[in-house]
């Protein structure tokens, strides 16, 4: 069967039977709410965690407006993981680490309600679904650990299998099948899970720059790996990295090189996408100075990033999260 | 106008209570089951009347009941990778400013 029409693949003709099955199955575009928003979640406001979600429409360009609150204000916020509706947050540092996954409904601009918890307290962790799931990778002992929750029903996480490295500030992506992290701790590793079993992790290729808590995110084919630091912990005179590559995520190949960060971020931002584009904001530029900049390029071609906007509060350690990403549309209903 | 500055939990279905105008602030785990499992602090919305689990009167108050759990807490680190301590007196500061007189 065709896995179309998809999102980041829709050109030519469509049968109106495969129409019709995405839009049944949920995995049409309108299905979604209609909505294309990305969402900036939380962060670090210096010195205080916060509380705030801003969203922006990504396939247009102008500045972030507030949408509602998170239950806990909390900083090192993942890069959010999202079924067709809603995101799901997990983590975080109140500055003491904190359990609760947020759940929060992107359609509406509401405050984010009580999910369940986390196996155990984590930040900087890596988070990442396609439509049904959502995995939450390391950062709380033993760093191997990974949990997931069904984003369909509230409650508390369960264990999925392990990874083969266990770190702190990795980034992690997902296409429909796969939910892929990397980078952490100054590895240049990158590994994989099926997310449909609880199995462990298995080995990807290699970056080529690290990318301690940098951006990332993916259509439903190739992910990306944009900015961060290392070697870990950040330091000011090497800066941090402006790197964007990419990896084809059916394949176990190394990244490649095809851009860079160069409006402003570099590290500590939080990312969202829409599997066409990928938004990177907030963070701190190359002197860990805070940012509230917003820059984006597209998934497919790379390149250097253009400005998008601002956010409505600066600040750092933030996460970004949609119901759009391309974890979501492989016409499969997983 | 005036609001309040005081400590809650998020309602039994998991919701920010509708009083609460900015809050999830330094969450004390408290031992109950989830959504409930945290005392939050926060600043009602203005003119409420609702004190949650108690109200914190001044900035000194904020302290004194971060102080009753946040001892070991650590907030980043410094240039040579050291975690620096979790400062209850900025962060109680922080918090009363968020209170309309």
């Amino acid at each position: 069967m065709a896995n179309y029409p998809q999102i980041d693949d829709c050109s030519g003709i469509w049968k109106l039977k495969d129409v019709k099955r995405a839009v049944m199955g949920g995995y049409w575009r309108s299905a979604a709410g209609g909505t294309s928003r990305g969402l900036f979640i939380g962060g670090d406001e210096n010195p205080a965690a916060s509380n705030v979600i801003d969203f922006v429409t990504i396939a247009s360009t102008g500045n972030a407006a507030d949408f509602g609150n998170l239950t806990v204000a909390k900083k090192l916020v993942a890069n959010a993981a999202g079924s067709h509706t809603k995101v799901v947050s997990g983590g975080g540092q109140t500055p003491s680490l904190s359990n609760v996954i947020d759940d929060i409904v992107v359609a509406t601009t509401a405050d984010a309600t009580d999910f369940g918890n986390l196996t155990a307290a984590r930040a900087g962790i890596g988070n990442s679904s396609n439509a049904t799931r959502a995995l939450f990778f390391g950062r709380s002992a033993p760093l191997n650990a990974t949990d997931y929750v069904t984003m369909a029903s509230k409650g508390n996480a369960v264990n999925f299998g392990n990874v083969n490295e266990g770190k702190t500030y990795h980034v992690s992506f997902a296409s429909p099948t796969r939910a892929i992290k990397g980078a952490g701790s100054s590895s240049l590793n990158i590994e994989f899970v099926e997310i449909a079993t609880t199995g462990n992790g298995i080995d990807f290729g290699d970056l080529t720059a690290y990318h301690d808590m940098g951006g990332a995110g993916s259509s439903s084919t190739r992910g990306v790996f944009g900015g961060g630091y290392g070697p870990s912990p950040f330091n000011a005179n090497s800066g941090g990295v402006t790197t964007i590559e990419h990896i084809t995520m059916a394949s176990l190949g190394n990244a490649t090189d095809y851009g860079d960060l160069v409006v402003e971020i570099t590290h500590y931002h939080g990312a969202c996408n829409n599997s066409v584009r990928l938004l990177h904001g907030g963070g701190a530029d190359a002197s860990d100075n805070q940012q509230d900049s917003i820059e984006f390029h597209t998934i497919t071609n790379g390149g250097n990033t253009v400005a998008f906007g601002d956010l409505t509060v600066t600040r750092g350690s933030i996460g970004g999260g949609s119901a759009c990403h391309g974890g979501l549309n492989n016409g499969t209903g997983t | 106008m005036a609001n309040k500055i005081i400590k809650y939990n998020l309602t039994s279905s998991g919701t920010i209570p509708t009083f609460i105008a900015d809050g999830g602030y330094y969450p004390k785990a408290n031992g109950g089951s989830s959504p409930q499992d945290w005392d939050l602090i926060g600043a009602t919305v203005d003119e409420s009347d609702e004190t949650g689990l108690g109200e914190l009167a001044n900035a000194a108050a904020i302290k004194s009941y971060l102080d009753t759990y946040t001892s070991e807490w650590t907030d980043g680190f410094d240039e040579n990778g050291d975690a620096i301590a979790f400062n209850q007196t900025n962060a109680a500061n922080g918090i009363w400013a968020k209170k309309i007189s």
